[in-house]
């Protein structure tokens, strides 16, 4: 009798890889993918490429390891949302940085750093200052 | 109205319920941890507009090899937490302890190729400061937030190995039921560190390769 | 008074409260009640506040003559920091979620407990945590960065143990998501049955929208406290501009934290008044649903406007206009807050107990803070009174006229149901009259010298501004009497108070059908719920005056 229960238990056991087994080869073919592409030059295409099929992977994490796909819309939504509020972080944020040449405001140029008249990291760094904490 | 359980906890009326608002409160938490990141990834996200040049010089120092490795470990460690959720949903208690213990094994596998990509990064002259290896000034931007990104998530990591070596050690002595409602909440903080290291790849390893 | 909208089993007299429920020091610091928890936390942030408070009564004092006269500029630096490190973080933001809405928020849903009892107790751990590197900062003679730890002064320059302190502000954040995780999962899962969502009582609106912005915001701060110790800890260099860094992000992510938060402070005030005027003026909230959306509608905009912070720092001419607008719109929830307080008491049966007295100040209060968020929100006010006492005056009426009035309000009104006792309803009163006239004679002075120009955070200033300077310290001093007055009475009446019944003000609500102080379990039997809140009146009708019951104070007892 328990033999059979365990044998019945092995073979349900094995079933129950195959699904998740099956995303995990998915996510590691696109892992390959990413690696491969990012050295086929295709400028500025191939932060789009690998952010897309990094964004690929994540949702394959989240919707079958994580269980979204079997979770009640509350949860989808949750899940949603730290995502969500990130964009109007990034959106407002480089609202900012996108449009400081528009007007001549004063910005962080390329090359600024070289002509700056600041220290170069590390404390102390002008013994005016004294100790530091 | 109330049953009796030994996983039902105050002051909840049902172990359904219970379950529910652990998997719930931990997405809670883990919209939290993606605004965390999300500070974190503003900031790369912003320099990498102002000094594209310099992120790209910087950027192709990282190990390509250690990058992709630690993410193929990572990425079977999610399966086999997955799996061991999976085992605990019908029961099966070998089988998720043996899940659990795997996906402790390749967390600290991550931690030791980590350690061994720090040595050489350090070996290479690649930590911020007066020596750093690269020039422009900006390298150093890229370079602090690798520190700063893999070290964060290294600690994030090792949070998750001591909760996942608890749960496995207290289910294997039974003081833990196989029924119990932390392991789908557990599983989900682990699977959340993965997608923090998907999201780390192309920023930290694909810039500037071609 | 509870008629048959509420299904309710009377509890047995023998039942021991949750004050009796173990008497020693480990019952109260392993508890998971979360009661008890609020309690720990009301320790805690009480002390907090009298230590801000100090700070600032140096800082006053220094302020009565024009020349710096006792305090060197660097000690002057070190006052205000402290002073706003501790009133934001360790006073005002945990104050009314962690007391009143730990204690109330599971009664009021008719739950036994919050979700996560003993993540309860760890944040309140956690808080302590935080705030032993706070105390150590202190001791090591404290920070200079001001409260908002500016880069690249705190990171590069300056001389203070800015690590410690940015540590412990960094942990009681992981306090703040923790609670907030508790609040929002406990909200969702453990309403009583007939708990609908727009049957919560206000309160409980206000702790669910103020535990979104704790989970969302806080996070952010975290970030930006790591990067400043990051960069001095380690060297790393993220906003020296040596490197290319930009200064002006960590001011984005700070100010995205720091925005919500404030937020964060004048939600949980906004439930608190809430229910303090519908039960004083025996009337439903006017325009309930409106109140809902209106605070939800805060807590989400609210994050849309931190540039405002930075409209004379660097940011793009086009991101302040956009940030202006915003904050314009933000401030219209506020506004259709108050008017829908206001028609709550229109025709209402008006008494002036002492919470009432402090939810009026709040009112009064919290709009002229209100509004004077609008002439900052429009830039070209905004560049000639930003960084002046204009806006410390700002939001110190929103911050102590809004939120602190409303704390105390609570703290009166829910005195009973906590402790079972009744507090001195003459010398309440009196202390929230004082309270009120102290903190205007405080601040609005400061309206006058900011527009005039008188720079924050300095301690030499010239002599046309002394006599503002003056009026204010005067009425820091009276405010010191305000805010200590309660200390004296709260605890007296913890031994000779009069014992309070079940429900003093008659009010509406579940946590007022149980005992006072009420049991650990809170109800004996769960409260099953079949009507909206606030059943003051029969809904479509005003209170009818020719049957109202003559004024009883707190119960009736002369």
């Amino acid at each position: 009798m328990s033999a059979r229960r365990n044998s019945e238990d092995h073979v349900s056991a094995l079933r129950l890889w195959l699904k998740p087994s099956i995303i995990w080869l998915a996510l590691l073919l696109l892992l390959g993918l990413t690696v491969g592409s990012a050295y086929v030059p295709l400028g500025a295409f191939n932060g789009v490429i690998n952010y897309s099929i990094a964004a690929a992977k994540a949702a394959l994490v989240l919707v079958f390891f994580m269980h979204l796909d079997r979770s009640r819309a509350l949860l989808r939504l949750t899940a949603f949302t730290g995502l969500f509020w990130l964009s109007f972080m990034f959106s407002l944020a480089f609202g900012d940085y996108l449009t400081r040449s528009w007007n001549g405001s004063p910005t962080a140029l390329h090359g600024a750093a070289e002509q700056s008249a600041y220290p170069q990291t590390r404390l102390p760094l002008d013994p005016r200052f004294g100790r530091r904490d | 109205m109330s049953e009796t359980s030994p996983v039902l906890r105050e002051p909840w009326p049902s172990v359904a319920r219970q379950r529910m608002a652990v998997s719930f409160g931990m997405w809670v938490f883990i919209a939290s941890e993606v605004l965390f990141f999300g500070g974190l990834f503003l900031a790369y996200a912003v320099y990498r507009l102002l000094d594209a040049e310099a992120f790209r010089i910087a950027a192709r120092e990282t190990d390509v090899f250690y990058g992709t490795t630690n993410t193929a470990i990572l990425l079977t460690s999610s399966l086999t937490m997955a799996m061991a959720v999976h085992g605990a949903e019908r029961g099966f208690r070998r089988m998720t302890i043996r899940c659990l213990e795997a996906t402790i094994v390749l967390g600290l596998v991550f931690i030791v190729v980590k350690g061994l990509e720090y040595h050489d990064d350090l070996a290479k002259g690649l930590w911020p400061g007066p020596d750093f290896a690269l020039h422009p000034a900006a390298t150093q931007l890229f370079w602090a937030f690798y520190w700063i990104a893999t070290g964060l998530h290294a600690v994030h990591l090792s949070i998750g190995i001591g909760i996942v070596s608890v749960i496995t050690i207290r289910l294997a002595r039974g003081t833990l039921p196989i029924q119990a409602t932390a392991f789908e909440g557990v599983a989900l903080y682990w699977h959340l560190v993965d997608t923090i290291w998907i999201i780390l790849l192309p920023m930290l390893y694909l810039v500037g390769r071609a | 008074m509870s008629d048959g909208a509420l299904i309710y089993v009377r509890h047995q007299d023998k039942e021991e409260n949750y004050l009796q429920a173990g008497h020693t020091l480990a019952s109260w610091l392993t508890t998971t009640d979360h009661k008890r928890i609020a309690i720990l936390y009301a320790f805690a942030i009480t002390f907090f506040f009298f230590i801000g408070g100090l700070a600032v009564g140096l800082i006053r004092l220094e302020l009565m003559s024009p020349g710096g006269d006792f305090l060197t500029d660097d000690a002057y630096n070190r006052l205000f920091t402290l002073h706003g490190i501790v009133m934001v973080w360790f006073f005002l933001v945990p104050s009314i979620p962690t007391t009143l809405g730990n204690f109330l928020l599971p009664m009021m849903i008719g739950a036994k407990d919050v979700a996560f009892p003993r993540l309860n107790l760890m944040s309140w751990y956690i808080f302590i945590i935080g705030a032993c590197f706070a105390i150590l900062s202190i001791f090591a003679g404290g920070v200079d960065t001001g409260w908002t730890f500016y880069t690249p002064f705190s990171t590069m320059f300056s001389k203070g143990d800015v690590i410690a302190a940015a540590a412990g502000v960094f942990i009681v954040g992981f306090s703040s998501i923790a609670s907030g995780v508790n609040f929002i999962t406990t909200v969702h899962m453990l309403r009583a049955p007939g708990m609908t969502w727009f049957r919560l009582p206000l309160f409980v609106w206000a702790m669910y929208a103020t535990s979104i912005v704790m989970v969302l915001a806080t996070p952010v701060l975290a970030m930006s406290l790591l990067l400043i110790i990051a960069e001095r800890w380690l060297g790393m260099p993220i906003f020296n501009p040596a490197n290319g860094g930009d200064p002006l992000l960590f001011q984005h992510l700070f100010w995205f934290y720091s925005h919500p938060a404030v937020y964060i402070m004048v939600l949980p005030a906004m439930g608190v008044v809430s229910e303090i005027f519908a039960c004083f003026a025996r009337r439903r909230v006017f325009g309930y649903a409106m109140m809902v959306y209106a605070m939800m509608a805060i807590a989400v905009i609210g994050f849309f406007v931190w540039g405002h912070h930075m409209f004379v720092a660097g940011q793009s001419q086009y991101a302040n206009l956009v940030f202006s607008f915003l904050s314009f719109i933000v401030a219209v929830p506020s506004a259709i807050k108050v008017f829908n307080w206001t028609a709550t008491l229109y025709r209402g049966q008006i008494t002036f107990e002492a919470p009432m007295l402090y939810a009026l100040g709040f009112l009064g209060l919290f709009t002229v803070g209100g509004l004077t968020g609008l002439f900052l929100a429009s830039v070209p006010i905004d560049v000639h009174v930003t960084d002046t006492y204009f806006v410390v005056a700002h939001f110190h009426y929103i911050m102590v006229g809004g939120s602190v009035s409303a704390f105390f309000a609570g703290l009166h009104y829910w005195w009973p149901k906590i402790t079972g006792r009744l507090y001195s309803e003459a010398w309440a009163r009196f202390a929230a009259i004082v309270m009120f006239l102290g903190f205007n004679t405080t601040f609005m002075p400061q309206f006058i010298m900011g527009y005039g120009g008188m720079p924050r955070r300095y301690h030499v200033y010239p002599p046309e501004f002394q006599v503002w300077h003056v009026m204010s310290s005067v009425g820091a001093l009276v405010l010191f009497v305000a805010y200590t007055l309660p200390l004296i009475y709260l605890t007296w009446s913890l031994f000779y108070g009069r014992k309070a019944g079940d429900n003093p003000w008659a009010a509406t609500g579940l946590e007022w059908q149980t005992a006072s102080p009420p049991p650990t379990h809170n109800f004996t039997e769960l409260p099953q719920v079949t009507a909206p809140p606030y059943r003051y009146h029969p809904e479509h009708q005003a209170p009818d005056a020719e049957r109202r019951q003559p004024e009883t104070v707190q119960g009736g007892e002369p």
